[in-house]
């Protein structure tokens, strides 16, 4: 860093360098009374940036590391999951019906261990024309579980760990009272066991690049406490 | 390097949780439940849901106030 003092009498230029306390003390002989403790409060105006070349060797060192375990991950996730069809159908759409009620043929869920479930409804019939409830139906056990369309014509519901037994899924198009007739519409459906969850595959897989986000975010909170501490801060 | 560390906190962290739910073969449970009665067992053709956002046409513009206007 270069400094210049001036007065009426004389002006002094400095040149100095960012030392480490450490390196300070052991110049002096390293007496053990006078080491220095603690982290250096405040940023020199001269001081380096941690987040250097270094550091951003590190982050893509780091960023990759962890996407490539999560890519592991994702490999093992999809060993261990069977993703087994139990049924699958399709149906044409009754073009005039206010109501239809389609059925599958009876399925077993075996009382494995891994008992969950992904229904995936798909259909042709547009948001205007109707919207397709699913239901899951244990023929067994009594019980019913009612899918959460999430307020789409086509979609996808998993459900955790349901009773082994004998089973029916069962949809259901509504159509709104005095709506015109429509042609060539379908409805399919898919039961599938032991689907895993996507999510928990891509959450480690999308993070993991993110080290060069927070290595932006500690170069930048660094250079902020430098302004801060400096007698020429920015105004903001 | 305080972010840099916090990160791979975190990374390892996910891995781990991820990887544990993955091997417990964890899914959202995305459905509500409910018990229906013999006669239905017999003819699933004939279940009712007792919830109300199930039955009935949903209109696709809908305001607040849900939108549902027929029930069976």
């Amino acid at each position: 860093m270069l400094s210049v003092e001036r007065t009426p009498e004389e002006t002094t230029w400095s040149e100095g360098e960012y030392i480490p306390a450490e390196q300070v003390w052991a110049a002096f002989g390293g007496k053990e009374k006078a080491k220095p403790g603690g982290e250096p409060k405040g940023v020199a105006p001269h001081q380096p940036n941690p987040y250097g070349a270094m550091a951003f060797t590190r982050a893509v060192v780091q960023g990759g590391v962890l996407f490539a375990a999560a890519l592991v991950l994702a490999a093992l996730s999809a060993m261990v999951t069977a993703k087994q069809p139990l049924v699958q159908a399709s149906w044409t759409v009754d073009p005039v019906l206010t109501e239809q009620v389609m059925l599958t043929q009876e399925f077993t869920l075996p009382s494995s261990k891994r008992r969950n479930l992904r229904l995936d409804v798909n259909t042709t019939v547009t948001s205007g024309e109707g919207i397709v409830h699913a239901a899951l139906l244990n023929l067994d056990t009594g019980d019913a579980y009612l899918i959460d369309d999430q307020g789409n014509q086509s979609y996808s519901g998993t459900l955790r760990d349901v009773s082994a037994g004998r089973y029916v899924a069962r949809l259901e198009l509504a159509r709104p009272t005095g709506n015109t007739a429509i042609t060539g519409r379908a409805v399919q459906l898919s039961v599938i066991r032991d689907p895993g969850s996507p999510l928990l595959v891509w959450i480690p897989l999308l993070f993991a690049p993110t080290s060069l986000l927070f290595y932006f975010l500690g170069r930048s909170s660094f250079e902020t406490k430098r302004w801060a501490n400096s007698d020429h801060a920015p105004e903001s | 390097m305080n972010h840099l560390n916090l990160h791979a906190i975190l990374g390892v962290g996910l891995l781990v949780v991820c990887g544990a739910l993955i091997s417990a073969g964890w899914v959202p449970h995305e459905a509500v439940s409910e018990q229906i009665p013999q006669t239905v067992r017999d003819n699933p053709a004939s279940f009712r849901s007792s919830y109300v956002y199930y039955t009935g046409w949903r209109t696709p513009t809908t305001g607040s106030g849900g939108g549902y206007s027929s029930g069976k």
